[in-house]
């Protein structure tokens, strides 16, 4: 096998190259010529470099070597004809392109279901990509009832309107006890007994 | 991926729930209101993916009006809703379908459902429609506010985290003095109906889906439809709406 076009692509490829990645791997791979070394399975199955593979494609590289291993040596690619600036540059580009590319969560997700992901993904952090694993809770109790006879009102009032207010809640309540009120608070009590008072007249409490 | 029929609806816990709709939901804001949320799965999986929380109307009073002779505890609203790009195509409507029947099946005084789309940020209401919800009224947006460059709800600032000029709310203020301005777009109105007389009890009229386009008030993905059509050449709203869900509608 001597060309690219002989390799399948990873059809459990878990990361995705963002544009701004694809066109960095393609532009390094156009300005200092192919490093990386890409990883097959016996079937010429991606196992690791997908990106690079598509970026050669774009690049027009399409002559591939391949070297067979166990896995009990570490296969070097030695570059050679690079400047010192197209080294510090094809550097920065491996380690970036990396950077912007990202994971396919639909992918992952698929994986982690299938396989267990905890010696490279700790929890918390397959819970920001994926969402949290939650339990199932009780429906709770709705209540069905009627609505209480009881509501709160609330109004702005200015310092000296708070001041009067006051002064007219104490003077409703000097007038006695709030026998047959079905309502157990004294100022609400007190301030009905001022709107019946300014609606109704005053003769029942004989003001003036 | 996959199908929406493998999606499970199942009660969670508020707190997950919250966590979920602040995560995935356009306004990253809960409401306290929430009193029941239901949590979407991919079948076989724990990861929540999805949530429904339903809970009283902000305004319940008035909003009980809106079916005749409704108890006080009648209705309730679907307060927000958020869904993970990961669950299928369609899985809204499913999710909300189910959720509808398991209120019906659980809480049998529940009679109807009310819920807003945010056309002025978010979308029309597609997934409502696609899951039997009624259209009730379209209004110019009022509530939520332009103001120093960010989008704010006119209750937040009338409530009293902020100031009080002369004892007038602050949006008031606000407003009139055009430090902020309402969001243009339009709030949506629907209504699901569970038990059957409800229907018939609906004090306002029910407006034809039509009406959304008519009026100018089409809105998909936070995207005015006229501004998509000339962004992606897509002929009709149809054609990007239908039973396609929104990701996050309110």
């Amino acid at each position: 096998m001597t060309s690219i076009k002989d390799l399948k692509g990873d059809h459990k490829n878990a990361r995705k190259r963002t544009d701004r990645s694809a066109t960095l791997i393609k532009e390094s791979l156009e300005k200092f010529g192919a490093a990386r070394s890409i990883v097959i399975d016996e079937d010429n199955r991606i196992l690791a470099g997908n990106g690079t593979i598509e970026g050669a494609k774009a690049a027009g590289i399409k002559n591939l070597r391949v070297i067979e291993t166990d896995g009990k040596e570490i296969i070097a690619v030695k570059r050679i004809g690079l400047t010192e600036e197209d080294k510090v540059g094809l550097a920065l580009a491996d380690n970036r392109t990396s950077d912007l590319s990202e994971w396919d969560r639909e992918m992952l997700l698929k994986l982690s279901e299938e396989n267990d992901l905890s010696p490279w993904f700790e929890e918390e952090d397959l819970d920001a990509l994926l969402g949290e694993g939650v339990e199932e809770a009780d429906l709770p109790d709705l209540d069905d009832g009627e609505k209480e006879p009881f509501q709160q009102m609330s109004f702005v009032l200015h310092d000296e309107q708070v001041a009067l207010v006051n002064e007219a809640i104490a003077k409703s309540k000097d007038f006695g006890e709030f026998t047959n009120s079905l309502n157990q608070n004294s100022n609400g009590n007190a301030l009905a007994r001022i709107a019946e008072l300014f609606i109704n007249g005053s003769e029942k409490y004989g003001v003036s | 991926m996959g199908l929406a029929k493998q999606i499970v609806v199942k009660p969670i816990s508020g707190k997950d729930a919250n966590a979920l709709v602040k995560r995935l939901h356009y306004s990253k804001a809960v409401m306290a209101s929430s009193q029941l949320h239901f949590g979407v799965f991919l079948r076989g999986n724990k990861r929540l993916l999805g949530a429904m929380q339903f809970g009283s109307s902000i305004d319940k009073r008035k909003t009980q009006k809106l079916v005749a002779d409704t108890p006080w505890n009648g209705f309730l609203e679907l307060n927000r809703m958020a869904f993970d790009e990961l669950l299928p195509r369609n899985s809204e409507s499913r999710a909300i379908s189910i959720a509808l029947k398991l209120i019906k099946k659980n809480y049998p005084h529940i009679q109807w459902i009310i819920s807003f789309a945010d056309g002025a940020q978010c979308g029309d209401g597609t997934i409502y429609r696609a899951s039997g919800f009624y259209l009730t009224s379209i209004k110019v947006n009022k509530q939520m506010l332009l103001w120093k460059g960010k989008v704010i709800a006119k209750k937040t600032l009338d409530s009293g985290t902020y100031p009080r000029i002369n004892g007038r709310y602050y949006s008031g203020y606000l407003l009139e003095t055009k430090q902020a301005t309402p969001l243009p777009g339009f709030q949506l109105r629907y209504v699901y109906f569970l038990h059957p007389t409800a229907k018939e009890r609906l004090t306002v009229p029910i407006l034809p889906f039509s009406k959304i386009k008519e009026v100018g008030a089409s809105m998909y993905k936070g995207i005015n439809i006229k501004e998509r059509l000339k962004q992606d050449q897509v002929s009709t709203p149809d054609k990007i709406g239908g039973a396609a869900p929104t990701q996050t509608l309110q």
